[in-house]
């Protein structure tokens, strides 16, 4: 199909406002050409072509046509996709090198601080992430860890050299870390405290989302009557009386922590669950179900085959390791094949690192290992892409190869899944954050 | 078609790919193994296939020997984070020279298996963490007790340098303390095999003496009544030094750190020692050095990431830069769970620039070298153990899976 020249014409016209504006020097359009393109979300072209103008692909297909203005990128059969997305990280809160003092995903002071934000911890220069782009991934979920119950509210982020403002995605929904199982027990258990146990650590949830119901209702009743005092405003006259029940009218205290929490029973904050066992996992529904909230992502969760039906049935998503097991009693379930079979139950899988468990410049390498296993071709490079997109609520955004969306792609040298290929470019928003040197 | 296989039975598989371990490729060649060793190899038209022999077709698909992982933990380690079931680190003291791997070996771990899976039949368990650890041991992952698996009971003295070696709630607290107390364990060690060897003087000169004496010489009576010399008190830590000192055993010094790992080949010439360096983030700053000194460097390129000051600088490219200047590269894992991976570490020091046969030496006939049993594992050549794995795709990357594996000569499930 040939694409008419008319695509580039808006996009150019803004392209040369910003060049003649100063505001970068980089080429505003681009066009990859020739190459294999992983849409993701439809076929793979053969001998296809991508253009990006002004941070956007614009344009995916054969024979599009090059404006003069265009960097054009010969691909040679090289491979293009989007760039990788992880939905659990830790880079810039655990940054490299893991020294205590860059130590700032866990706050480790209480079972509940549903109050803290990764976002205020990101180390902007973690060197981490100038690796991740040899690996094409280009925007991550910047988790705290699992030492508590509800550890603190994530960061959606591109991997880009700049401002916290200018890496956060925008538009994305917020999301809150929890965990189940062995780590909140061992950080409180070993002092004394609750949690001690699975029943602790239970106990302590439901605890934080009752408070948090009667603070939602607090808030709730408190905006109604607001709202209805200000219709009341608007009457002429008021009598004494009606003036001084107005007066009346006091906000309730802020509790950043409820707040949090309050937001997860509103749906407007997605809980992004670790845990492991199948009775974490359903210990986690019967909470969620009690409360009235939906779970975003089980994160981890090696047992989850296990319950393959119950989490389609449920909508929820899977992010899981590929072959990570062994150093914890709960990994016991870990199998190769876990995400080929939660695949085949209707369920959205993803892929994650962990980084720094796993570096994350390696997301891809477990990703191919999942595939090496069963996961057919094409739902691995979903389950790096779209998935993770879908569980984060930024799909319409990124994850995938179409016009429209974020410019965010990968050329890789031969077949993404192969060790033996290397990432040629990584491009965000448009830009190329990295370029491989070829020697030839 | 199901072929049933005997330990006893002869082996041939015909037509495959061989690569020996040695360097060199044979494009179309058969292996005839039978008792669980390598009766022949070479060109399949020039190795006649014994009448009676299994056949295995090995056409389109690559046959190797079974990978070495010298850099794990296999066995000492159940869960690392439940104590009762992590057996590598001694913390009790910094300088445990006395501490075999051998002694805490569990041969039925369940990672055991997990191993075989990609490929490796044959590992080096290390006991981590102190500045003197202990000696690791050398061992078949084919599963059974240790007088059926263990091919070196004493592999290797672990030495450490650097942030982990360091610190803590015990002594040595620097980089300076560390040095210090190496070499005084290695001189302590030096003048305790003097000691040793002038009581077994002694001890002969006594002994000949005493025999003297009984065939009844008159004047032999004065030496038969001399006291039976008194061997110095035993001490096993130092013992398990002075081997090293003697070249026996192998000595591995653990270095990230440029300096730290200049600090080692200080040590080792200084003391003469048959040694190599492992871990070696910043190896491929100092190849030259590394490389005058003639000490192989065992690497892990996937494992180490900058997580610490020591290893900012850790590079993919490490393995393909000591490699080309002349050292003798070896990969390991550097894990205990997916030792089964360690063919992926080995593709992607050979997709950073490491040329494939040195990848694939890397794994094989190079660590079997370091720890000199090169004759009985690590290539495929006549003699040398059956530990084989028939491949198809790449090896050393996602798309090689194994069609079958034998070790030692016995057919093995490489999965769990």
């Amino acid at each position: 199909m040939k694409r008419s020249s008319s695509i580039w014409v808006t996009f150019l016209a803004l392209g040369s406002c910003a060049a003649t504006s100063g505001a970068t020097e980089r080429p505003a359009a681009w066009l990859f050409r020739g190459g294999t393109i992983v849409t993701v979300s439809g076929e793979v072209i053969r001998d296809g072509d991508v253009a990006v103008a002004q941070g956007k692909i614009v344009a995916v297909g054969r024979g599009i046509d090059t404006p003069k203005s265009a960097r054009v990128v010969d691909l040679r059969g090289r491979f293009v996709t989007p760039g990788l997305i992880d939905t659990h990280s830790h880079i810039g809160v655990y940054s490299f090198p893991g020294v205590a003092v860059n130590s700032d995903g866990n706050e480790m002071t209480a079972p509940v601080t549903a109050e803290v934000r990764a976002a205020d911890a990101i180390n902007l220069d973690d060197p981490a992430i100038p690796r991740a782009w040899r690996g094409g991934v280009t925007t991550v979920q910047v988790l705290p860890g699992s030492g508590n119950c509800i550890g603190g509210q994530s960061a959606v982020v591109k991997l880009k050299r700049g401002t916290l403002a200018e890496m956060l995605v925008p538009g994305a929904p917020r999301g809150l870390k929890m965990a189940m199982g062995e780590n909140p027990k061992r950080t409180y258990g070993g002092r004394g405290q609750m949690p001690m146990t699975r029943m602790g650590s239970a106990a302590v949830m439901r605890e934080a989302f009752a408070k948090a119901a009667e603070y939602r209702k607090k808030w709730d009743d408190y905006n109604i009557r607001l709202a209805a005092h200000v219709l009341d405003r608007r009457l002429p006259v008021l009598n004494q009386k009606e003036q001084k029940a107005t007066a009346a009218i006091a906000a309730p205290d802020r509790d950043l922590r409820l707040e949090v929490l309050a937001d997860v029973l509103r749906g407007k904050v997605r809980p992004h669950v670790h845990g492991y066992r199948v009775d974490d996992i359903l210990t986690l529904f019967r909470i969620a179900d009690e409360f009235g909230f939906k779970v975003a992502s089980l994160q981890h969760a090696l047992s989850a085959w296990k319950l393959a039906p119950e989490i389609a049935r449920r909508g929820v998503g899977v992010a899981t390791f590929s072959d990570e097991w062994g150093y914890k009693h709960e990994m016991a379930d870990s199998r190769l094949d876990a995400p080929a079979i939660l695949h085949k139950a209707g369920v959205r899988v993803s892929l994650q690192t962990d980084h720094p468990v796993i570096e994350q410049r390696f997301l891809v390498h477990e990703v191919a290992k999942s595939v090496r296993a069963g996961l057919p071709e094409a739902e691995g490079f979903r389950a790096v892409t779209l998935n993770p997109a879908w569980m984060l609520g930024i799909d319409t955004r990124v994850g995938s190869l179409e016009a429209g969306k974020d410019a965010d792609l990968v050329v890789w040298s031969g077949h993404p899944m192969r060790i033996a290929s290397r990432v040629d470019f990584t491009m965000i928003d448009g830009e190329v954050v990295y370029e491989r040197r070829i020697s030839k | 078609m199901s072929v049933v296989f005997r330990s006893s039975a002869v082996v041939a598989i015909v037509g495959a790919r061989i690569f020996t371990g040695l360097g060199n490729e044979i494009e179309s060649g058969t292996v005839v193994f039978s008792g669980g060793k390598i009766q022949a190899v070479g060109r399949a038209g020039d190795v006649k296939v014994p009448a009676g022999a299994s056949q295995i077709d090995g056409r389109g698909k690559t046959l190797l020997p079974g990978f070495i992982d010298v850099a794990t933990a296999l066995g000492l380690v159940e869960i690392s984070l439940s104590p009762p079931e992590n057996d590598a680190h001694e913390k009790s003291a910094k300088l445990t020279p006395q501490v075999r791997a051998l002694d805490g070996l569990f041969f039925d771990s369940r990672a055991i298996p997990v191993a075989r899976e990609g490929g490796v039949t044959s590992v080096v368990a290390q006991p981590v963490g102190n500045v003197i650890a202990g000696t690791s041991v050398l061992y078949r992952v084919s599963g059974g007790i240790a007088s059926e698996v263990v091919i070196a009971a004493d592999a290797a003295l672990h030495f450490k340098l650097g942030e982990q070696a360091r610190g803590g709630d015990k002594p040595p607290q620097t980089r300076m303390g560390v040095v210090a107390a190496i070499r005084q364990q290695l001189e302590k060690a030096r003048g305790y095999q003097q000691k040793l060897d002038a009581y077994t003087k002694e001890y002969e000169a006594w002994k000949s003496g005493a025999r003297a004496g009984v065939a009844g010489a008159a004047s032999a009576t004065t030496e038969a009544e001399k006291k039976e010399p008194v061997p110095p008190p035993r001490n096993l830590g130092l013992q398990a030094i002075a081997r090293v000192l003697a070249g026996r055993t192998l000595a591995i010094f653990h270095a990230d750190r440029m300096s730290d790992i200049l600090v080692a080949l200080r040590i080792i010439r200084e003391f003469k020692l048959r040694a190599a360096i492992a871990d070696g983030a910043e190896a491929w700053r100092v190849a030259r050095e590394i490389a005058r000194d003639k000490v192989p460097v065992i690497v892990a390129p996937v494992r180490v990431s900058p997580s610490r000051m020591e290893t900012l600088e850790c590079r993919l490219s490490n393995a393909a830069v000591l490699h080309a200047a002349g050292v003798e590269v070896v990969i390991g894992s550097n894990d205990v769970f997916n030792v089964r991976n360690l063919r992926y570490e080995a593709g992607f020091a050979a997709a950073h620039g490491l040329p494939r046969s040195a990848a694939l030496r890397a794994i094989t006939n190079a660590p079997a070298r370091l720890f000199g049993v090169d004759a009985q594992i690590g290539s495929i050549s006549v003699g040398r153990d059956a530990d084989l794995v028939l491949w198809a795709g790449d090896p050393i990357d996602t798309d090689g899976r194994i069609v079958h594996m034998w070790v030692a000569g016995k057919l093995q499930s490489p999965t769990r």
